[in-house]
């Protein structure tokens, strides 16, 4: 059988790889699928600890958690475009307008 | 090793290579393609680990759903590479600092050599669609109640940020 340990180090390299790609992209929405690693990540601890545990409630959680990505994703693909209308970039150094 | 566990390796690795090709791809539209690749592996996964329901909806949901607005938005707009990752030395240092020590120590604490107390025997529970119906009905009827709204909530808030006058 699987260690709980190996699980855990591949959710938690998963989630890692995400944070890499949030703090190294400049592009949005590659930074967005850097976004959903994370929550992949935490996905994969939840549903390996209710596994190990004998218990589904985790499984609940990574329903509330798709759920919230779905919101999540919907909502910014709203913003870039209405931020692509006014300015013609995908970069994310040139999203200033708010700098004081 | 069993064959069992050799499959649990297998999708780990393979969505850890697909993830790290998300996020190495110059072009967005590699990338969309990959990270439905590692959403279909991390759903192998949730098979393996008797989360028959979660694999389901993550298919369903995740590669069906979500990776389709990802591709959509992708054609939409002009799509447009950005250069290489050029930016001033300062950024790239704070970047390194911050990632290296959470890294080092969220790894560090998973690699010590501790007793974890699991139950004598695990993989009971089943994560079928009954089971998880049931416990999303009777003891977490609120919470979902509370999720619904929010996607009430988010459908407007697209709504209105499409329109052509904000």
């Amino acid at each position: 059988m699987v260690p709980l340990n190996h699980l855990l180090i591949i959710g938690t390299i998963i989630f890692l790889i995400g944070i890499l790609g949030v703090l190294i992209r400049r592009n949005v929405i590659i930074i967005l699928m850097s976004i959903e690693l994370i929550l992949n990540g935490v996905n994969i601890i939840l549903v390996s600890f209710s596994y190990y545990l004998n218990s589904i409630k985790g499984h609940i959680f990574v329903l509330f958690i798709i759920t919230v990505a779905v919101a999540e994703a919907a909502l910014c693909f709203g913003l870039i475009v209405a931020f692509m209308r006014n300015k013609d970039t995908f970069d994310i150094d040139q999203m200033n307008i708010m700098k004081g | 090793m069993s064959l069992y566990s050799g499959f649990i390796y297998f999708f780990g690795i393979l969505s850890i290579f697909l993830g790290i090709m998300v996020i190495t791809r110059k072009n967005a539209i590699h990338s969309a393609v990959y990270l439905i690749f590692c959403i279909l592996s991390i759903a192998g996964l949730f098979f393996l680990l008797q989360a028959e329901f979660i694999a389901g909806i993550q298919i369903i949901v995740y590669a069906g759903g979500i990776m389709v607005i990802y591709v959509f938005t992708i054609l939409l707009i002009k799509l447009e590479v950005v250069k290489g990752l050029k930016r001033r030395w300062e950024i790239k240092l704070i970047t390194a600092i911050v990632f290296s020590a959470l890294s080092g120590e969220i790894l560090y604490l998973l690699l010590r050599k501790r007793e974890a107390l699991l139950p004598e025997e695990y993989g009971i529970a089943k994560g079928t669609v009954q089971a998880v119906g049931s416990y999303l009905l009777r003891d977490y009827l609120i919470p979902f109640e509370v999720v619904s709204l929010l996607l009430l909530v988010a459908m407007i808030g697209a709504i209105m940020l499409s329109r052509k006058k904000v």
